[in-house]
């Protein structure tokens, strides 16, 4: 055991030598993490660049290009073609619109429900049930579109979409009617006695029921040429966008502090007033987010676009026409590029291309808006 | 505002919520329902004789009362045959030719006893009356025959035998012009005639005959096409009539009946107790139309034939409830039509896997970079950033990116395969992997990497076997929720690997090999199969079993990710 | 907890050589790529041709004409149906990339104009069809149907049946703009099925008892109007190789499986026309 210094020094060396093969190990071992961390900014990175490199052969163009943007001549097989994608981008918006119309008030409703309303119990349960509806595959969501929903609303539309209305508008009505009676009685009858009141009520209550009633009956009779239309796709999309804007929503309201919520009902506010006045300005950047990503998911979904809304290259007239069939980039994209001839790299191959170029930009803008929003409210 | 106004405000918001909620119970169900009900009709449903004639004889499968479902059908389908039978075939067949070609026989050889008549009106001088005299001849000495034509004519369509007939007076207007000729021949050999005087005497001794044939070929032919096309409904329904006639038909869909009970009463309502005719309409223009054919053939032996298959049905068919379990793990038969769907379950199987086998190491391993190393600065931020916008990118742009980089840049494989499909699936769940990941790592208490530290382990010594195993079961369920997303995306696959029919793959040709897959089989099967509305009980099966798959793997990871809250509690 | 992931990757691995076992080892493989119209002819000859020879693996793809020609250039298929003839674009495309394709007429086909079957109107001129197609036209009524808007649909407008209709009806001009575009012809047919007021274009293959076929021009489409060719909307139907296939190869046998008595058979039970009608 006697060490002579010799050795010892040797062990330091050697000791140092270790050190320093651990660290370059370990070195080495991070750069490798770092590569593999790297792959989805790579994958990003090939994915723009091939989505540009396949699209710029259309954008040099010019003419094509203002084309593209303001006329609806979309006519990719001729001779002399034509990409006129204007009516395609009004039919994605169109539906984009028209499912976040039903999904947010349907889903930021359902998350208040489940995160102020119900018991913890309840709304725990319902959680699995709401990450289901988001599981299920988009192509179900388009077979039963397709299959299930679009004769329904072909053959009996008319009368389904005037009792939805009579149904949800005639109590929704009689709700809206309370402020507005309250409000009139305050500033036209001060001092008016109990009964007139009362007859103001009802009047109020009656006038404003009356409204979808009228509405319900309108629409009772309408004839739908074609149950692949905007308003099927949009039904569906927002059924597929709730489960996104419900979760995330209803993480923003659970995150919002227990004082808040208790000091206003000690102020003695209703728990409607809660609701509407603390708790959704106080998750407002929360649910902003929800809102961005569901509008995402529609915007990006493919196959039920391309199953239920019947692919006609119109601007529906008028133009708020949600019963006429409209085609959205996604489907256009789908539906086209089995056909384009690759090989020649012809100018339709690449205006796919350009299309999904302007998608990926704007689930970009769209991805960096709820990162922007998400930072602003952690850094509050 | 008054107070019992904000309360019944207050009130009517929570009801409002309420219903919200219960009308997403409603969407699930409305949803479900149809889907559950029809897809289990895949594999549970009323089959008839056919299903399980094609399940013997395809498959060698036999199912147990198979051989007494085979006598009773066959007992209850023969008397139609037979009616078909009499019906194509008359029995007068023999005697019928016999009967005309002895009044051809008699009306031409007129020709010869009453030349001189002949002869005397073609001397004629005035060409009208020259011409009404021989028309006058021709006509009496052809009418015996026609009238014996139109009599059979007229018969067959009233009792049956418009078949045979048909052939007959195709046979006649075959052989006639050769038997004019021949006794036109010997009479030229009476007289030397002008060249003009020939040709008149032709076209009345034979054309006027040829025409009244047509006329009445015309009346059966017609007869005989309606008849056919009950005919193919027939056959359609119950599949050909015998062995022999099987042997001649190359496609499956034709050498069996209808093999479930809804589809058979669908093809009799269209097809049978309907069918289409051509006609002609008011501006003389061939037209189809579709026709009740019980009203159509009425006082015809057919309409027996529709009365008896409308009582017989059911003993015909056979109908019984089955189980047809190889809905599964058959192969498809004729584009679907019959068989199962393993090929499609198995491609589904492998783009599944291969995207969890390369997403996940990638996933876990960035995750752990995340959670573990990186320190916060621009680079982590901007690595972060891009993890959130592949996230964000549309599944049909990974479906392009696919395309135009792994398989027409990198090569990865010739075209569509599996592989290619994998990795951009892959690519697509990769985010969501590496933030569930990241947060079962962040939910391990930091006691427990100090502790490990503390212990004399080193960084990697003590991620590897402390911080890891605790936030596995986190992870495995961010994984298994990805896994079902890859196993239902439908846009990435299009261009790199799905294909609409093949062969169930071995494991080495997934490298090479584009595959089915139930996803893209739902779409190409109800909106781009040539039969979509005869094959629906086959996309509701592909759809259920999709669904389940998908909901089985995410109730494992609630499962698990409950296991691991109710640990977390105690 | 290392167990569990243990055993789940074992049960993965063992599952999927299980899967694979059961799978036979595929000698000779096909490759089939192209348009949906003669998708159905593929799919019935390589059912047929598999009976006689199970160790051929045919796969088909029917992802549209043009994209049956990408994959040939590619070598990414072996066969490449097309509806309509090979443009000159491709063709050139072909050869740079030292392809030569070479075309088998495998069926003739006729486009059907198909209406609903409680449509009263049964018979149109090309004319009036094009007036459809066009805009010019636009209710039943004029046409001495009932008085119902016209539901226009037409098959996508790069599908290869699109291009015959587009050449053969339209001569070229414009489809109106409020027509439904369908991506086959099942598709198609099922949206005439279900539409009472719809009108659309099919291969003669897919006409059945769910739709009426129109005469166009006083002539009924059925295989006997369109091998005579009376019936003015027809083409023919090519199964494009790159070179002539190998003599004796299973890509010769199926290229040439239409000459056969059971090929004949076969398009004829399809609905189509045999090139030996």
């Amino acid at each position: 055991m006697n060490k002579t210094h010799k050795d010892r020094a040797k062990e330091l060396i050697m000791d140092r030598h270790n050190s320093a093969r651990k660290a370059f190990m370990g070195w080495l071992g991070r750069s490798v993490l770092l590569c593999i961390t790297a792959v989805p900014t790579l994958a990003i990175v090939f994915i723009l660049f091939f989505i540009l490199k396949e699209s710029m052969p259309f954008f040099d163009n010019l003419g094509y290009v203002k084309e593209f943007f303001t006329s609806t001549n979309w006519a990719p097989s001729k001779e002399a073609p034509h990409f006129g994608a204007l009516s395609i981008f009004y039919g994605t918006a169109m539906v984009t619109i028209g499912s976040c119309a039903i999904a947010v008030p349907l889903g930021i409703t359902v998350a208040v429900c489940l995160s102020e309303i119900v018991s913890p119990r309840i709304a725990q349960t319902f959680k699995p049930i709401i990450e289901l509806l988001a599981a299920i595959p988009s192509v179900a969501y388009g077979f039963f579109a397709l299959v299930v929903f679009a004769p329904i609303l072909q053959n009996h539309g008319g009368a389904l979409i005037s009792s939805v209305i009579i149904v949800a508008g005639i109590p929704l009505a009689a709700l809206a009617s309370m402020p507005a009676s309250e409000i009139a009685i305050g500033r036209l009858f001060k001092g008016a006695k109990q009964t007139p009141k009362t007859i103001l009520r009802w009047g109020f209550a009656i006038a404003f029921a009356a409204i979808p009633l009228w509405a319900g009956f309108s629409v009772f009779s309408i004839e739908i040429n074609s149950g692949t239309n905007a308003l099927n796709a949009s039904i569906i999309l927002a059924i597929m966008a709730i489960p996104t804007i419900v979760s995330i929503s209803q993480d923003a309201l659970s995150a919002v502090g227990r004082d808040m919520r208790e000091g206003s009902l000690a102020l003695g506010s209703t728990r409607f007033e809660t609701i509407v006045k603390v708790m959704l300005p106080c998750a407002k950047s929360g649910i902003a987010v929800a809102v961005i990503l569901g509008f995402m998911r529609v915007i990006g979904e493919t196959m039920v676009v391309w199953m239920a809304s019947g692919n006609s290259l119109k601007i529906p007239e008028p133009f708020y026409n949600f019963f006429e069939p409209v085609r959205t980039l996604t489907a256009t994209i789908a539906g086209e590029m089995g056909e384009a001839d690759q090989s020649t790299g012809s100018a339709r191959y690449h205006v796919l291309f350009a299309m999904s170029f302007c998608l990926l930009m704007t689930g970009m803008l769209m991805n960096a808006a709820s990162q922007w929003i998400g930072s602003k409210k952690s850094g509050k | 505002m008054k107070t019992s106004t904000r309360k019944v405000l207050d009130k009517s918001f929570t009801l409002t919520s309420y219903a919200s909620l219960a009308l997403m119970c409603l969407v699930i169900v409305l949803f479900l329902a149809p889907i559950i009900v029809n897809g289990i009709g895949a594999v549970v449903f009323r089959a008839t004789v056919e299903h399980d004639k094609f399940l013997y004889e395809t498959l060698g499968r036999e199912s147990s009362g198979y051989r007494e479902e085979l006598e009773k059908s066959n007992a209850a389908r023969k008397p139609l045959y037979e009616m078909m039978a009499h019906f194509e075939k008359s029995d007068n067949y023999g005697h019928l030719v016999e009967k005309i070609n002895a009044a051809r026989a008699q009306c031409l050889s007129k020709l010869e006893s009453e030349a001189d008549i002949i002869f005397a009106a073609l001397d004629i001088e005035d060409s009208r009356e020259r011409l009404e005299k021989v028309r006058a001849i021709a006509d009496a000495a052809w009418s015996p025959y026609i009238n014996e034509i139109s009599a059979l004519a007229d018969d067959s369509l009233h009792n049956g035998g418009t078949l045979s007939a048909a052939e007959i007076l195709k046979k006649q207007s075959n052989s006639l012009p050769g038997a004019a000729k021949l006794a036109l021949n010997s009479l030229y050999e009476k007289k030397k005639l002008s060249f003009q005087q020939k040709s008149m005497l032709r076209r009345n001794f034979t054309s006027f005959p040829m025409s009244a044939l047509a006329q009445n070929l015309e009346k059966l032919e017609q007869a005989n096409a309606a008849y056919n096309s009950f005919k193919k409904g027939v056959a359609e329904l119950l599949g050909p009539s015998t062995a022999a006639e099987k042997e001649k038909l190359n496609l499956l869909r034709q050498k069996y009946g209808q093999p479930r009970e809804n589809l058979a009463r669908d093809v009799f309502e269209q097809s049978v107790l309907h069918i289409s005719v051509a006609e002609k309409d008011a501006e003389g223009r061939d037209v189809v139309r579709k026709v009740e054919s019980a009203e159509y053939f009425k006082g015809t032996p057919v309409e027996e034939m529709i009365s008896y298959m409308q009582k017989n049905m059911p003993q015909m068919m056979q109908y019984h409830w089955t189980v047809y379990l190889g809905f599964f793990f058959d192969n498809p038969y004729d584009s679907n039509i019959f068989g199962g769907i393993w090929p499609m379950i198995l491609g589904t199987f492998y783009l599944t896997v291969g995207a969890m086998l390369i997403a996940a190491p990638l996933g876990v391993i960035a995750a752990i970079y995340f959670s573990e190393y990186a320190k916060p600065g621009r680079l982590v931020s901007l690595l972060r950033m891009c993890v959130g916008t592949l996230a964000g990118v549309p599944s049909i742009v990974f479906g392009l990116f696919g395309l135009s980089f792994l398989i027409n840049t990198l090569r990865v494989s010739e075209s569509k395969s599996v592989l290619a499909g994998a990795i951009t699936l892959a690519l697509l769940i990769l985010p969501t992997i590496i933030k569930a990941s990241e947060e079962a790592l962040k939910s391990v208490p930091n006691s427990f990497r100090e502790a490990a530290l503390g212990l004399g382990a080193g960084k990697w010594k003590s991620i590897y076997s402390v911080i890891l195993p605790s936030a596995l079961p986190g992870m495995l369920t961010g994984i298994i929720i990805s896994m079902g997303r890859a196993a239902g995306e439908t846009a990435p696959i299009i261009f790199t690997a799905a294909t609409s029919t093949g062969a169930a793959l071995a494991v080495w040709e997934v490298f090479t090999q584009a595959t089915p897959a139930l996803p893209w089989n739902i779409y190409n099967m109800c909106s781009e199969h040539e039969m979509a509305d005869k094959v629906q009980h086959v996309q509701y099966g592909m759809v259920l079993t999709l669904i389940a798959i998908v909901l089985t793997l995410n109730m494992v990871a609630i499962l698990i990710r409950a296991k691991i809250q109710k640990k977390l509690k105690n | 907890m290392k167990n569990i992931i243990a055993k789940t990757l074992k049960l993965t691995a063992l599952a999927a050589v299980a899967a694979g076992a059961i799978t036979a080892h595929a000698q000779e493989k096909i490759v089939i790529d192209g348009s949906t119209t003669v998708g159905p002819i593929s799919k019935a000859f390589a059912d047929f041709y598999q009976e006689s020879h199970p160790d051929v693996n045919i796969t088909i793809s029917e992802s549209g004409s043009g994209n049956g020609v990408k994959s040939l250039t590619n070598k990414a298929c072996d066969i490449a149906n097309l509806s309509r003839f090979m443009k000159e674009a491709e063709f050139k495309s072909c050869v740079d990339k030292g392809i030569l394709p070479v075309a088998h007429v495998v069926a003739f086909d006729g486009l059907a104009v198909i209406v609903n079957p409680e449509n009263k109107v049964g018979a149109l001129t090309m004319q009036q069809i094009s007036d459809i197609y066009t805009g010019k036209i636009s209710n039943w009524k004029e046409l001495g149907g009932d008085d119902a808007q016209i539901v226009v649909v037409s098959r996508d407008t790069n599908s290869g049946t699109f291009e015959t209709f587009n050449e053969l009806v339209l001569k070229k001009q414009d489809v109106v703009k409020g027509a439904e575009y369908v991506g086959s012809n099942g598709q198609a047919r099922t949206r005439v099925n279900t539409t009472k007021n719809a009108i659309a274009y099919v291969g003669l293959g897919f006409v059945d008892d769910t739709v009426k076929p129109l005469s166009v021009e006083g002539i009924i489409p059925n295989a006997k109007t369109v091998a005579s060719g009376k019936y003015p909307i027809a083409r023919p139907l090519f199964m494009f190789t790159d070179g002539y296939p190998k003599m004796g190869s299973a890509v010769y046998d199926f290229v040439n499986l239409h000459l056969t008595k059971e090929g004949r058979e076969i398009v004829r039970d399809l609905g189509y026309v045999s090139t030996c009608e």
